[in-house]
């Protein structure tokens, strides 16, 4: 169904997806990817960071086309199976294959982002002719391609324009232990980190795998590269509010079955934190984000940059909890 | 017809025995896994959860260390046991 995503869409801050944990569950193919009425605006996004900042945000190893083309095979396919009434197959002119594009009718898509013909023009400049880029110029989701080495699971292709809080061209070409490198407990040698390799090596294409992320951010920007790790104060001065949003990953593993390799999902939710002043369980929300914050070791609130605010946080959850009781 | 030597008979009598114990227990662990599927459906669980088939099959590969078995053998067993224990889960919640 294509509608507004609601207020807080996904609430894996309610305590179900604790912080700094592995936790995937399985994923039904047919929930792989999430389409609502910002598409538009992120694709848009999407399109402003390749033009301003290509080498940022789309990094592929050479020998990795065929597996892109794969991916974009696969989404085409998962696109008009499962999202029919969004996106169309375009004839191209002149001959050629057929292209798989959004229907801008139903998405109202700025004008701006449509060709002559009505459809939404694809991406015209050399990044066409990465299938990596064409991927995820259809969906909202970012795309990264991780493949199985000698040292572990390297990210070896993505298209990564939502980051959060963390820069792509540190990682690429990188093993998963490095990736997670400054996650703690997560780096080279820890146990989180052989799990996720098993997990990894293990993983079959008929069963996908969900997990959740969330965060804490001083703004509702969807393109974030820069680490957070050790900043004292991100949340403006004197009154807390306003300056917060919540910032939920929904992440997605999917084993491709003919190059092997894994294609990692992200998509990005953003929500003031005064959405939890409006939800009838607002208030419960408020109290179990405070309390994970609470049990974070001096590493953790590093990593998510909350040192310096974390009183300042609490105190905006205990009012939010008593204002909204539910 | 070749004669079996007795000593052979004697380790394939062991062999026997062992196996009926593995049987033994396999059903016992599917017995256990009914009880797992009950909780599993309260709560709202799936029957696969990747983390703990890590958990499982590396606490398997960590308890056969010192002997003869060669690790990489034990996590195709267990891999297996496990798959087919989730596969025995998921119909079950299916049906349930």
């Amino acid at each position: 169904m294509f509608s507004l995503p609601p207020p807080a869409a996904h609430t894996p801050y309610d305590g179900s997806s604790k912080p700094f944990t592995i936790s995937t569950r399985p994923l039904e193919v047919k929930d792989w990817i999430e389409v609502d009425q910002n598409l538009a605006a992120y694709l848009a996004e999407k399109r402003r960071l390749y033009q301003t900042c290509p080498q940022q945000v789309l990094v592929a190893e050479t020998g990795t086309g065929t597996a892109q083309q794969e991916v974009l095979e696969l989404l085409e396919a998962h696109l008009l199976k499962y999202h029919s009434d969004l996106y169309v197959r375009h004839p191209r002119e002149g001959g050629g294959p057929a292209f798989l594009a959004t229907a801008p009718f139903k998405l109202k898509l700025d004008p701006r982002l449509r060709g002559d013909d009505g459809y939404e023009v694809m991406f015209e400049s050399d990044l066409t002719s990465s299938p990596l880029a064409r991927a995820a110029l259809l969906v909202q989701e970012d795309l990264i391609l991780m493949r199985a080495s000698p040292q572990g699971w390297r990210l070896v292709a993505a298209s990564l324009c939502f980051p959060s809080a963390w820069n792509l061209l540190e990682k690429f070409g990188k093993p998963l232990h490095e990736v997670h490198g400054p996650v703690p407990g997560f780096g080279t040698a820890t146990r989180n980190a052989t799990m996720i390799d098993r997990m990894f090596d293990n993983l079959q294409p008929e069963q996908p795998l969900l997990r959740w992320n969330w965060s804490l951010h001083e703004d509702d920007k969807l393109h974030h590269p820069t680490s957070h790790s050790g900043i004292e104060s991100r949340f403006g001065t004197g009154d807390i509010g306003g300056h917060v949003f919540l910032r939920v990953e929904r992440q997605t593993l999917r084993k491709l079955p003919i190059s092997g390799d894994i294609l990692f999902t992200v998509r990005i939710y953003l929500d003031p934190l005064e959405v939890l002043e409006t939800l009838p369980e607002g208030g419960k929300l408020a109290q179990a984000i405070d309390q994970q914050l609470t049990q974070f070791s001096p590493e953790q609130e590093s990593y998510k940059g909350i040192v310096g605010e974390r009183q300042r946080l609490s105190a905006r959850f205990k009012q939010i909890a008593a204002k909204n009781p539910g | 017809m070749t004669e079996i030597p007795k000593e052979l008979l004697a380790l394939r009598r062991e062999i026997d025995a062992i196996d009926a114990a593995l049987v033994a227990l396999i059903v016992k662990r599917f017995a256990v896994a009914d009880q797992v599927i009950g909780i599993k459906q309260q709560h709202n669980l799936p029957a696969i959860i990747p983390e703990r088939v890590e958990v499982v099959v590396r606490q398997a590969i960590e308890q056969s260390k010192g002997g003869t078995a060669p690790a990489d053998t034990i996590e195709k067993i267990w891999r297996l046991l496990v798959g087919e224990t989730i596969a025995y889960e998921q119909t079950k919640l299916k049906t349930k």
